[in-house]
């Protein structure tokens, strides 16, 4: 009898359990997602601030002063966006124009990459060759990788 | 970072098409590493509620970082067989291949470097 009654009652609960699992999500993203984001976005202008070595695209920054090594520094981001922004994004492609939930968070993606390859090479003097890929990993599932790669070179010391 | 030593204990990678102080002597093509990863089960879970919440996937992060070292390491290893002491270009791709799974792709080209 106690058997059946715990059927019954997981039975009655199943709609209920629909409904957390697509409105956990959506209010998760709405409600706690904007908190992370901005205390993310001041941590990451933090770190930024106190980055003071030269990061180039360009195969070289100063041509005048001797490498004395080189090596290949990588920094990586995987990103989800959340449950609300999704929906809002939704929204957003049907009347067109940017989708700025997606900006932002990939904007801050690539600045938390960039920080960490410059912090994987802390004695590096400059970074050339800078590059930025990103790219989705599982389109269901909305998880986006952002990789920044480039070479870190030290100079050999001025006489 | 890597010393430039005359030793040459380690390969030396850049993405640059030449190596900073160091002048290519012989090329000997391409080289490439690669390896397909599945995510956890147990990774997997947690990642689905952070998902949710949007932000940082931190296993995921590690778990790429982790596969990127394991298609660096192919592609040294191939390198070092060519008899290169250095891989200039190096890029990165990744791309979802099966549900759940992903392949990382490290290449570059190999070369003998010596200091210039």
């Amino acid at each position: 009898m106690d058997g059946l009654d715990l059927a019954n009652a997981l039975m009655n609960a199943l709609p209920w359990l629909g409904v957390l699992v697509v409105a956990a999500p959506v209010g998760l993203g709405a409600i706690r997602g904007g908190a992370r984001l901005r205390s993310l976005h001041a941590r990451i202008r933090m770190r930024e601030k106190a980055l003071d070595r030269p990061v180039s695209t360009a195969p070289w920054i100063d041509r005048d002063r001797r490498v004395a090594s080189a090596t290949l520094a990588v920094g990586n981001v995987v990103i989800s966006v959340d449950g609300f922004r999704l929906i809002l994004a939704g929204l957003q492609r049907l009347a067109g124009g940017e989708v700025v939930g997606y900006t932002t968070v990939l904007d801050l993606a690539r600045r938390e990459a960039l920080l960490r390859m410059c912090e994987a090479a802390p004695r590096a003097d400059a970074f050339v060759g800078c590059r930025i890929t990103t790219c989705s990993l599982e389109d269901a599932a909305h998880y986006v990788e952002v990789v920044v790669s480039s070479t870190a070179i030290q100079y050999e010391a001025r006489l | 970072m890597t010393p430039i030593d005359p030793r040459e204990p380690d390969l030396m990678l850049t993405n640059l098409y030449e190596v900073p102080g160091r002048r290519i002597i012989e090329h000997y093509g391409l080289v490439h590493g690669g390896t397909v990863r599945a995510k956890h089960l147990g990774r997997d879970f947690f990642a689905g509620f952070q998902n949710a919440v949007g932000g940082e996937l931190t296993a995921y992060t590690e778990l790429m970082n982790e596969a990127r070292a394991e298609a660096v390491a192919r592609m040294k290893a191939q390198a070092r067989e060519l008899g290169a002491n250095a891989v200039v270009g190096v890029y990165f791709t990744s791309a979802g291949v099966a549900a759940g799974a992903v392949e990382i792709l490290a290449y570059g080209t190999a070369v003998r470097v010596e200091p210039s």
